[in-house]
């Protein structure tokens, strides 16, 4: 077979003998590690699965051998070229495709999904491109301080069809993030070929839509890569902006072990094979002159027995302990709690102490910045960042296009590059575009590679303003369900301004509620202290005293539950009221502690009811409060169906002290 | 017109009866006050009158079945506006049969307790609440809706001290067919009179703090009187003259000098009651088959002659199951007569609410060193027998109950009886 050369020419060509060696080391060692992968699934000797990239080595240790040591890379679960490449061992590897318990995700995800921060690698994940819009937030961090690092977000051609792809490079490009967005175009995704995945001719096509340069290279040419991926690097380490690099390359294998790819036609898969990317690199040193064939296969030799001799040594490493499940869910404070030395006071509306807070925490720590929709010049649509973008410039208050998941993976980018991001969500109900970055990156990272992700996501909530049922939900259920998140939900302003520095001080990702309908809420306005300080996320509190009844409940109802209170004292029904205040972590103690004293729990919430809060906090009760019990617990929440525009209908939904009342009082 | 006739509620705190027995059949005619059944309650057996006048047209329950007060018996066809029912009893019945289902304001139910019932449902921390605390819920009375005991209806029980309060004692048990002493291997259920015992004496000593202090009494003095009127005795009043007539009236002046045994002690309540009278507790063993406190009401107004009739008559009226409720409430201290079953020294659990009971020990002859007025000493042959008190440490400590001990025993060897008796 007649083998296609390559010679090199740009910044390939200052390479010296030994780093040119290292390349071919690292290709040479995804492909008989693969090779060996392959083989041990299909004998059943290796649970779960392989993602052969054989083939595609060129376009993985190109990538690796283009970026500086410090560049970050955000790929998938057919790039262990580019992780082998970045300095990751073999030992490492090898731990995680047997889960073992110090493979770098701790035996919580297998075979090649898995990341070494440290080393340069984002986490994998399933859904792809999910790592992209985190190199996004790495890009930008290292816009913000200047540190000369570049992202390279890589994916296949397939991964660059879906929203997340499309929001990444439009957010990098708006931005101009140095970033480079390489898509490693193997011909099919899974076993679809180009023309069902993408409308242009070329992935790189799409580069004009953005308004960044592109370029479509032979990703089985080491060298051609390496330049095309230094060049970019450069450009956009020089402020230049993010650039497209399609790498045209071939799957040897299926999919993954399991595939055996007979949708590839004889006819491409010989065309292929005569551009093999080792076979070409080989070719190339030999006619240099820098290495021989016994180089070649004193290597390989090498190669195989240090593989094997790995392989058999990770297998009988410790398996994670079962009985340890949650652990790692959450990243451990190790800071100390902000207390507040100052007396100065003032008096501030629920907005006023959230503004006061983001501007405190801004002037305190850069590290803070905003992201969000209108919030720069504009200074939000509720003005919660009133005065911010005037004091801390475009790179600390940064309005960001529509692209909820974009800049909610990018804040997960920025915190694990050592930010602390707040991302505002217009309105709260847009969170479901930010959910697959929150509870598949931010929510997993720490757990699954071991690094804190510090960031908040702020924004509206509730309803009760005419604003209808794409502008008033109450997300506090549909967010706690996912474990790795922390969830908390302000009443009132001291509260406001003391959980959310306590968030923006929290090592983990926290969703922070505000309620609109409290925002400029007069008969809560209150003396808010000046200077940081911090309500403890994970403690409620009592904030009405009695003895018959507790209701539990937070955010907009605590007010609801405050007049049903007073309405029952009336009639010598005496309501103790919880307002728990973080939903994750649950102030259990408080909750059981109350229910001991009254013997009866109402809870009232203003999000639906069917799989929420208020059944977990029911259930919760039933089983470690059941004996303080005098009454079936009693929920008061909206009817469970969407929030209704018509002023009779949403305030029909709205839970009301008169429900609340109601429902008491057929308790007793 | 067809009418119910339902179980009555013989006395506040019962509950349920039982059907002893059918007095009518289907068929029968009635009249208005005719009895028509017997019936066992917690507290009385007794026949039941009729309400109504007419045929008996069905019987609603069976002999030997234990129903809940309020619970429909008989149904008679006839007169509804029978015009002799008593008021009193036309407004028991309006209580018992008011069905508590169409009672739908709920404000009427707390106000007048709805009959009790075993069966209603009871919240977990009303179940722990009473076990913690041991309190019959029989007892309580429910102000939630439908007559659901609350948390605050339990809890303001326990507050009350109301779990200390004395429950009557029953009738004896009239089910002879209930072996006394079963086989070792044989089980049966409890009766009635059995679980009202076993309830009560486990009750008070989780009540009180029972401490037993006891005296030997040199009763030659009691028995050289009694020697001597013996005989008449009996043939005047037909029953013997025993030890009991002494040793009562001894403690009723007793109790005189040391009122703070003739109280009632309420911690829960903060409550120490002094009682004006001394009604005084006789137990009475049924002849093997249960125990009960017959009382003597304003027994310091008695003779010895006429204490030892009421002792005498109050135990057969007890033996014979021939007695009402006052006969058998309202003590305010209690004497239990073990002498009787030749004992030598016993330690009885108190009567609550009372704070003491003497337990009254057999009188034997015994050796005793008897010290003459010359510093010498001889042996006697003396009647001698202890005196025990169990007395509840709460209410007073042991000064006073050895001082007051001592006192019942002074009088017994030095009073002159003689008066009482010619």
């Amino acid at each position: 077979m007649q083998i296609e050369k390559i010679t090199r020419q740009g910044y390939s060509a200052t390479l010296s003998k030994e780093v040119l060696w290292d390349i071919y080391k690292s290709m040479k060692t995804q492909r008989l590690l693969e090779d060996r992968l392959l083989k041990m699934y299909k004998g059943g000797q290796l649970s779960g699965a392989v993602y052969p990239g054989i083939g595609q080595e060129a376009c993985m240790a190109g990538i690796a051998a283009g970026m500086d040591s410090k560049d970050i890379f955000g790929g998938t679960h057919r790039d262990l070229g580019v992780q082998i490449k970045k300095g990751v061992t073999l030992k490492e590897i090898a731990l995680n495709f047997f889960g073992k318990n110090d493979g770098p995700s701790k035996g919580r995800d297998g075979n090649s999904h898995f990341g070494v921060v440290d080393k340069g690698t984002l986490m994998v994940v399933s859904p792809l491109p999910d790592s992209a819009p985190v190199a996004v937030g790495w890009a930008l961090a290292s816009q913000q301080s200047g540190s000369g690092v570049v992202a390279v977000a890589n994916c296949g051609e397939g991964a660059t069809a879906t929203g997340t792809w499309h929001e990444s490079v439009n957010m990098a490009a708006v931005l101009n993030l140095p970033i480079v967005f390489t898509v490693q175009n193997n011909q099919f995704a899974y076993s679809s070929p180009n023309d069902t995945e993408f409308g242009t001719p070329n992935v790189a096509d799409r580069a004009a839509g953005y308004g960044i340069p592109a370029k479509i290279i032979d990703g089985n040419d080491i060298y051609e890569v390496i330049d095309a991926i230094h060049d970019s690097c450069e450009q956009a380490r020089n402020g230049n902006g993010p650039s497209l690099i399609e790498l045209v390359t071939f799957r040897h294998y299926g999919h993954a072990g399991h595939d055996p790819a007979e949708y590839v036609n004889d006819e491409v898969r010989d065309f292929w094979m005569k551009r093999d990317p080792i076979a070409r690199f080989e070719n190339a040193l030999l006619e240099e002159g820098l290495f021989t064939t016994e180089h070649f296969v004193n290597l390989t030799d090498e190669l195989e027995a240090e593989i094997k001799e790995t392989l058999d040594w990770a297998k009988n490493q410790d398996d994670p302990d079962p009985n340890n499940e949650e652990a790692d869910i959450f990243a451990l404070r190790t800071t100390p709690k902000i207390e507040n030395s100052e007396d100065n006071k003032k008096t501030m509306n629920y907005i006023e102490a959230i503004t006061n807070g983001l501007d405190e925490l801004m002037e305190n720590d850069e590290n803070v910045f905003m992201m969000g929709e209108d919030i720069g010049v504009f200074e939000g649509a509720f003005k919660a960042t009133k005065g911010l973008f005037d004091k801390y410039g475009p790179f600390r208050v940064i309005d960001t296009s529509i692209s909820e998941g974009g800049f909610t993976g990018a804040a997960v980018g920025a915190a694990l590059a050592g930010k602390k991001p707040i991302v505002e969500l217009q309105f709260y109900d847009f969170v479901y575009p930010a959910l697959d970055q929150i509870t598949t990156e931010a929510a997993k990272y720490h757990w699954k590679a071991g690094k804190a992700v510090p960031m908040v996501v702020r924004g509206p909530t509730g309803a009760g303003t005419r604003s209808g049922p794409f502008h008033s939900i109450s997300p506090e259920s549909l967010l706690a369900h996912h474990p790795g998140i922390k969830v908390v939900a302000p009443s009132n302003p001291y509260d406001a301004k003391g959980l959310l520095v306590a968030a923006v001080n929290d090592p983990n990702p926290v969703m922070y509620l505000e309620h609109k309908k409290l925002y400029r809420k007069p008969d809560i306005k209150m003396d808010v202290p000046l200077g940081l300080y911090e309500v403890e996320i994970g403690k409620g509190k009592v904030v009405r005293e009695g003895s018959d009844i507790t209701i539990v409940t937070w955010s907009g109802m605590v007010s609801v539950a405050e007049q049903s209170a007073q309405e029952l004292e009336k009639e010598g029904i005496s309501v103790e009221i919880v307002d728990i205040r973080t939903i994750v972590p649950l102030d259990e103690e408080i909750i059981l502690k109350s229910v001991e004293k009254t013997s009866n729990l109402c809870i009232l919430q203003e999000d639906v009811p069917f799989s929420s809060v208020a059944s977990e906090i029911s259930s919760m009760v039933a089983e470690k409060g059941f004996w303080s019990l005098d009454n079936p617990i009693v929920k008061v929440t909206p009817p469970n169906t969407h929030i209704p525009f018509a002023p009779v209908l949403e305030d029909a939904f709205i839970p009301s002290a008169e429900k609340v009342i109601k429902a008491i009082k057929e308790l007793q | 017109m067809s009418q119910i006739v339902t179980m009555p509620q013989l006395g506040e705190t019962v509950t349920e009866g039982t059907i002893l027995r059918w007095l009518v059949q289907v068929g029968d005619e009635v009249k208005e006050d005719d009895p028509i059944l017997e019936i066992s309650t917690d507290k009385v057996d007794t026949e039941v009158p009729s309400p109504f006048t007419g045929q008996v047209t069905s019987l609603l329950v069976e002999e030997g079945e234990t129903v809940e007060v309020g619970a429909s018996l008989l149904e008679l066809d006839g007169d509804s506006s029978s015009s002799s029912v008593s008021d009193e009893a036309s407004k028991e019945l309006e209580t018992v049969s008011e069905p508590v289902e169409e009672v739908v304001e709920v404000e009427k139910v707390k106000s007048s307790p709805v009959p009790k019932s075993t069966n209603i449902k009871l919240s977990p921390v009303v179940r722990k609440l009473a076990s913690e605390n041991n309190v019959d819920l029989e007892q309580v009375t429910g102000t939630g809706s439908g007559g659901r005991i609350t948390r605050k209806d339990i809890e303001s029980f326990i507050t009350s001290g109301s779990k200390t309060v004395q429950k009557p004692k029953e009738v004896q048990e009239r089910q002879k067919d209930k072996a006394v002493q079963p086989a070792k291997t044989a089980s049966g259920e409890i009766s009635r009179l059995r679980r009202r015992i076993a309830e009560n004496m486990v009750m008070s000593k989780q009540t009180s703090a029972h401490v037993m202090t006891s005296v030997e009494v040199d009763y030659e003095n009691v028995e050289i009187l009694r020697s001597k009127h013996k005989k008449s005795f009996k043939e005047e009043n037909g029953f013997s003259l025993t030890y009991l007539p002494f040793i009562s009236l001894a403690t009723i002046y007793a109790l005189r000098e040391y009122p703070v045994v003739n109280s009632s002690f309420d911690l829960d309540k903060d409550i120490h009651s002094f009682h004006s009278n001394i009604n005084l507790g006789i137990a009475v063993d049924l002849n093997q088959d249960g125990l009960l406190v017959g009382t003597l009401r304003e027994a310091d107004s008695f003779s010895l002659k006429g204490l030892a009739r009421k002792i005498s008559d109050t135990s057969a009226k007890l033996r014979e199951g021939s007695y009402d409720l006052d006969d058998v409430s309202g003590s305010t201290f209690t004497i239990s007569n073990n002498g009787s079953f030749n004992s030598f020294l016993t330690s009885p659990i108190i009567n609550q609410p009372n704070v003491a009971i003497l337990s009254t020990e057999s009188v034997k002859k015994r050796p005793v060193v008897i010290e003459a007025q010359d510093g010498t000493d001889s042996i006697a042959i003396r009647h001698t027998g202890m005196l025990s008190l169990t007395w509840d440490h709460r209410a007073f400590d042991g000064s006073v109950a050895l001082l007051f001990l001592n006192s019942i025993r002074e009088k017994l060897e030095n009073s002159d009886w003689s008066q009482e008796l010619n």
